[in-house]
This record gives structure tokens, C-alpha cells and sequence, in this order.
């Protein structure tokens, strides 16, 4: 049985239904399927009735100091309760936020990092247990790329998530290419053990689920474009993921340039592959 | 510490965390290209991204441009296969910094580029494009709508009650979009794979406008878009108004309105939700 999914993208909604690969889940962004009808939503409850459903949202601002939009939960909150999926996720980012005091807050629409402080830590733990209890369920929290700091920060960003999940009951969803990415453009002589020590220092028990995807080496900056195959530091970071954590839900996530689906379907082989040497590394070690 | 000084701190402390992300955000959305990073932040510590300090805030800035320009062209296709991609990327820009979003799905936001394309010099000798940016903002929009059932519930009532105590009630979401252009057939010709310059000629011609009225509506999952007679248009609006079916013919009496040909296309184009007592 495998422990990968796909990230599903309008390129391949009917490509998907068609072959009925085996893939452990399909994951979708939650604000695509906002519509209370329409062909968007046949698309998914099609996708409903052949796999188990990952929400994946980008949009909840869970770090957010101008609190959580109520319309938004209203729409995540209809969406979980027809798909009935096996997880639900977001970032442990912000986007919401008034462009002046007293004005109305407007919405980034990007995943922008927060501080990792006591009083984003507190903003942070209230809009996920509002969210929590309006799901009636734990969420998990991913881990972002960034692409500058916060001078304020007193936290490792592994403290600050390891904080978030104790105090909220909330997962973590471990995105390995972004601690990559993050090393990368820190600068990090060995990115790889750079990225393998936050592996380390989150919760064993936290990691709910993991995104592999590719990134894009700008010249002055990586960016985590998810539009290409994964690197090859990633794999080796996700192998010792998957050492620690065990064979966790994994995510092949391509949104950018999106290529045929045999491309992505090469990508979850070989992180089904890479489990596999991981478990017999470990069966042989023990 | 007392209780009442902690809690000081910590609205302090929120606040400030307020005040951080509100410059933030401002520098993304800013039309003006920040000379400086926000207080409170820095760039990466790599080499790379020191030689550029403000590369990281740019590269949030181009994203928004990018979720922008994707977001304008899936909601207005016509538009965009009539000035293409180039100019609907600066209208993207313009009405991301003029108008950012207030909610956290992209499809919902861009409701604004009719009313910028009226005033948008640059395209004013394409007046039909605010018109045909309405309607594709009424497709888009109609797109995300609650499925309609199938079938006309109780339209046996229009043989047995008098007009004067019926209702007839159009399906949910229908909108009617006015012009002076022919709407659905510009949009049709442009969503071609190879749009036929001919064609478009003729539609845009000058000595051809006239008013139009362009329905939309859902049928199952699906979205429709078809021309409908100013008679049609009138009587429908008479219904979709609450009137009753002898108040909605009465008001397009003076027009060649045909309630028996209407009623056929009505039924055949699934326009109808029932009929009900009034």
C-alpha cells in the first residue's frame, strides 16, 4: 500500500479519473473547491469516490495578527464537511493585515512568514484552536519557505513549531523541500545537514504528513516554485525523514509548469522507492 | 509581574506583532517599489541575498503579480483572447495595487476590471471591452453557483391557475448582461483555438451595434451563455422581479414577446425552476 499522494491540479482532473492510479491520496487546494457547485465540484466528488481527499489550504493566514477571516472558515468549513477528508491543512504563514491602521484588513494571497516570537506564537495557537474547533478536528501546519527574516525573531523556527503543535494539538506537515530551499538561500555550508537537524528538532509525534517538491535556483534567491522534478538534496533529506517519523503521508506537489502525469507519477515511485531502502536499511540495522 | 501588567505586555506585544505584519504587507501590495525593507525585518543571511537586500521582498512582490495575471485570465478568457496576455498583465498589476484582495480565494477577486477598463485610456478605442469583462465576470461567478435540479416542479399549475395567481420562477443565478455589442457571440468567437478575424470584423462593426442582452445561467453543473430577445429579456426580469406571469406578459405587451415560443425555448434551455400558486 502506498504512503504517497498527489498533488491534483486542473491539467490532470480528468487524466487521473480516467486511469485510476494507485496513489495513496489525491491533495487539492481547499480555495480551489470553494464553489458550492459547478463543474469544479463534480470534478471532486468524482476524485471523492476513487481516493481518500487531502484539503490543503493556502489561504486560512494562520499567523495572521488581524485574526482569521470568518468567511473563510465558513467556505473551508462547508468543503470538510462534504469531502469528509483525511486531513486538513494550511500554513503557518500570514497574508491578512489592514494596509493602514483602522482600515479593513486585505488578504496577500502569498504565504508570508511571521516572526517566530512569543506574540506571534500566541496569535498563531488562538487562530489555529478557532479553526480546530470549528472543524471539530486537528489540522496540520506546514512549514514555509522564506525569503526574508524577521530581526525580532527570539525563536528557532523549530522551537516555534514545536510550540504550536504542543500548545494548539495541532500537526505538523513537514515540508522538506522548503527546509532545503531555507538552507539554501541561508546559506547553510551543508544544507543538507542543515535541513536534516530541523528534521530532528520537530516533534517525533508531530509530523503528520510530508511535501516533496522542486525548486527553482533564481540567482540571488531559491524559490520553492514547485515547478520541477525534486532535487536531489530533498530526496536525501526525506530519507532521513522518513528514518525518524516511518513511512508518513507523503505529498509529490508540482503547481507550477505542471508536466504530463507520468512525470509526477515517476516522482511518487521513487519516493515509494526511497521508503523502501529507508525500511530495509532500518530492518538490516536492527 | 502582576496579572494586569502581563496582560499589558502581551497586548503590547500583539500589537506590535500587528503593526510588523501591516508594513509588511504594505511593502508587498505597494505600488510605489519599496527603497527599504520594513522595520522589523532583514534580508537572508547568504551571501546572495545580502548582495540584494530587498531580492526577498521583490520576489513577494512578483509573486502577487503572478497569482494576479493567472487569476484575471482564468476569470475573463474573452478579454484576455481579445487584448492578450502583455496588456492583461499590466491590467492584473494595476488592479492588484488599486484594489488588492480582501479574501483569501483568488477567484474572488478581480470583480473590479470592468469598471477599470472604462476608465483604462490606453483601451479606449476598444469600448465593447468593459461589456464583454462584465460578462465574463457574470460566467465566472455563475460558475461557482449551487447545482440546479433537473425538471420544472408543478408545471402542470399553468394549464389549471389563472396567470394573474401563478408565478413562474426562473432557475437561481440567471443574469442578464445589457450592451450595445453583441456579447455572447464576441465571447464565442474568441474562444476558439484559431478566432477567425472576419468574424470579429463583422460583430464590431459600427454601423452594427444595437441593444443586446446576453443570459447566463446554469443547467445541471454546467454554465450557459446564450443570447435571448429584448422581449425575453423584459418579461424574464418581470419574473425574476416577483410579478406574476399575468403581470410579466402584461408588461411586454408592447413588444413581439411570444409566450408559447418563449415557454418551448424555456423548457428546451432549462431556464425554468417551477411554477407556484401566488
Amino acid at each position: 500500500m502506498s504512503h504517497v499522494g498527489l498533488g491534483w491540479r486542473s491539467p490532470h482532473y480528468q487524466a487521473v479519473l480516467e486511469r485510476r492510479e494507485p496513489l495513496a491520496f489525491l491533495e487539492v487546494h481547499s480555495e480551489n473547491f470553494f464553489a458550492e457547485g459547478g463543474a469544479t465540484m463534480e470534478v471532486l466528488r468524482q476524485g471523492r469516490e476513487a481516493y481518500d481527499i487531502s484539503l490543503h489550504g493556502v489561504g486560512l493566514a494562520l499567523g495572521s495578527a488581524a485574526g482569521l477571516d470568518p468567511w473563510h472558515l465558513d467556505q473551508l468549513a462547508r468543503l470538510v464537511e462534504q469531502v469528509q477528508p483525511v486531513r486538513v491543512s494550511d500554513h503557518a504563514s500570514f497574508a491578512r493585515a489592514p494596509l493602514s491602521p483602522g482600515l479593513l484588513p486585505v488578504h496577500g494571497a502569498d504565504l508570508l512568514p511571521v516572526a517566530f516570537t512569543p506574540a506571534a506564537l500566541d496569535v498563531m495557537v488562538s487562530n489555529v484552536q478557532q479553526v480546530q474547533d470549528r472543524l471539530r478536528r486537528p489540522i496540520l501546519v506546514e512549514n514555509l519557505s522564506a525569503y526574508v527574516r524577521w530581526t525580532t525573531s527570539t525563536l528557532s523556527e523549530a522551537e516555534f513549531l514545536n510550540e504550536l503543535t504542543r500548545r494548539s494539538g495541532c500537526g505538523l506537515l513537514l515540508d522538506v523541500n522548503n527546509l532545503v530551499v531555507n538552507a539554501l538561500n541561508t546559506a547553510e555550508a551543508d544544507p543538507v545537514a542543515a535541513a536534516c537537524a530541523v528534521v530532528d528538532a520537530v516533534d517525533l509525534a508531530a509530523v503528520g504528513e510530508i511535501h516533496l517538491a522542486g525548486y527553482n535556483d533564481e540567482g540571488v534567491l531559491v524559490i520553492d516554485d514547485h515547478g520541477c522534478r525534486v532535487h536531489e538534496p530533498v530526496w536525501q533529506v526525506y530519507a532521513h525523514a522518513l528514518a525518524r517519523f516511518g513511512r508518513v503521508p507523503t505529498l509529490i506537489e508540482w503547481d507550477t509548469d505542471v508536466p504530463l502525469l507520468d512525470v509526477l507519477l515517476d516522482e511518487v515511485r521513487r519516493a515509494e522507492s526511497v521508503a523502501d531502502a529507508v525500511s530495509k536499511a532500518q530492518r538490516e540495522a536492527a | 509581574m502582576t496579572q494586569a501588567h502581563g496582560l499589558e505586555q502581551t497586548e503590547a506585544s500583539s500589537a506590535a506583532e500587528a503593526l510588523s505584519q501591516m508594513s509588511f504587507l504594505a511593502a508587498v501590495l505597494s505600488a510605489q517599489s519599496p527603497q527599504q525593507l520594513p522595520t522589523g525585518m532583514a534580508a537572508l543571511p547568504g551571501p546572495r541575498a545580502q548582495a540584494q537586500v530587498l531580492s526577498g521582498l521583490r520576489a513577494y512582490r512578483a509573486n502577487g503579480l503572478a497569482v494576479a495575471h493567472r487569476a484575471l485570465m482564468a476569470a475573463y478568457p474573452s478579454v484576455a483572447a481579445m487584448i492578450g496576455e502583455e496588456a492583461m498583465q499590466v491590467l492584473a498589476r494595476d488592479l492588484w495595487w488599486h484594489a488588492p484582495p480582501t479574501l483569501g480565494d483568488l477567484a474572488r477577486w478581480g470583480g473590479g476590471l470592468a469598471a477599470w477598463l472604462a476608465s483604462f485610456e490606453p483601451l479606449a478605442a476598444y469600448p465593447w471591452l468593459p461589456d464583454c469583462a462584465r460578462l465574463d465576470w457574470a460566467v465566472h461567478c455563475a460558475a461557482t453557483l449551487a447545482d440546479v435540479p433537473q425538471g420544472v416542479e408543478d408545471l402542470h399549475l399553468l394549464a389549471e391557475v389563472d396567470p394573474a395567481q401563478l408565478s413562474l420562477v426562473l432557475v437561481p443565478g440567471m443574469v442578464q448582461v445589457h450592451s450595445l455589442w453583441p456579447l455572447a457571440e464576441l465571447r464565442q468567437a474568441h474562444l476558439v483555438a484559431e478566432p477567425d478575424p472576419e468574424v470579429i470584423a463583422q460583430l464590431l462593426s459600427l454601423d452594427r451595434p444595437q441593444a443586446s442582452v446576453t443570459l447566463v445561467w446554469r443547467q445541471g453543473w454546467q454554465t450557459r451563455v446564450d443570447t435571448v430577445t429584448s422581449a425575453e429579456a423584459q418579461f424574464m426580469q418581470g419574473l425574476a422581479e416577483g410579478q406574476s406571469l399575468a403581470q410579466a406578459l402584461e408588461g411586454a405587451q408592447d413588444t413581439d414577446f411570444d409566450f408559447q415560443s418563449w415557454l418551448l425555448r424555456a423548457l428546451g434551455e432549462a431556464w425554468l425552476s417551477r411554477a407556484q400558486h401566488r
